[in-house]
């Protein structure tokens, strides 16, 4: 099982390089893969990412 | 992946996603709005064509070679000059993209009623509008979209390229 850090960063990568194809290449494929692929991508690694981070502080917290 | 410093996530999650998403939304945006962009889609290919085609006499077409319109020529004329104006067209967009794959024709066309706004954000106030007698005593009614530019301005596109009025 991935933690949620290395699934993050393979969300993040995913939505960079959607990102990267559309601004090579703008068409209407690729902007709406942009928008409906790369963005829910993006916010899916942010949230995996804050979600990390809340769970290792809860652990410091508790270790305390 | 345990090994690597804090800061190098926060950069990989955090900074660079920001930063590519405040760069291809709008570079993306601005190009949509470029006649090449509308051209990608083959279904437009009659439109783009007529557009160049020297003896067209459609007002389109005539709009495009005159550079009366200098640049995003189906863009401008295609974006409803509104608060929302930019956004629904970009909406717009996407219906176009469903309907290219999904519906059965796949033809583009208008899903409502093309808004005089569109040509009075160019038109109104010019000299050519004003002097014009039947402009100015419908002025009202040619701003509440209640006489259409459309009804005496045409063709717009080729009377020949398939082109369904939208129902009002």
């Amino acid at each position: 099982m991935m933690s949620k850090l290395s699934l993050a960063v393979i969300f993040s990568i995913s939505g960079t390089i959607v990102a990267l194809i559309c601004l090579l290449h703008t068409s209407p494929i690729t902007m709406t893969a942009f928008f409906f692929i790369g963005l829910p991508c993006y916010g899916v690694s942010v949230a995996l990412y804050v979600s990390d981070i809340v769970s290792k502080l809860k652990l410091r917290l508790r270790s305390r | 992946m345990k090994n690597l410093p804090g800061w190098f996530f926060f950069l990989l999650i955090i900074v660079i996603p920001i930063l590519f998403s405040i760069v291809t939304i709008p570079v993306s945006f601005h190009r949509s709005k470029t006649v090449q962009f509308c051209a990608s889609c083959h279904s437009m290919t009659p439109f783009i064509e007529s557009l160049k085609d020297p003896k067209s006499e459609a007002l389109a077409t005539k709009h495009y070679q005159h550079r009366w319109v200098a640049h995003d020529q189906c863009a401008t004329c295609h974006t409803d000059y509104d608060f929302l104006g930019t956004v629904n067209a970009k909406w717009r967009g996407l219906r176009h993209l469903a309907v290219y794959y999904l519906a059965s024709d796949g033809q583009p066309k208008l899903y409502k009623p093309y808004k005089n706004i569109n040509c009075l954000q160019c038109h109104e106030g010019t000299q050519a509008f004003v002097d014009n007698p039947l402009h100015m005593a419908s002025l009202e009614q040619i701003q509440k979209d209640e006489v259409k530019c459309l009804d005496c301005h045409r063709p717009i596109h080729p009377e020949n390229i398939t082109h369904q009025e939208p129902k009002p």
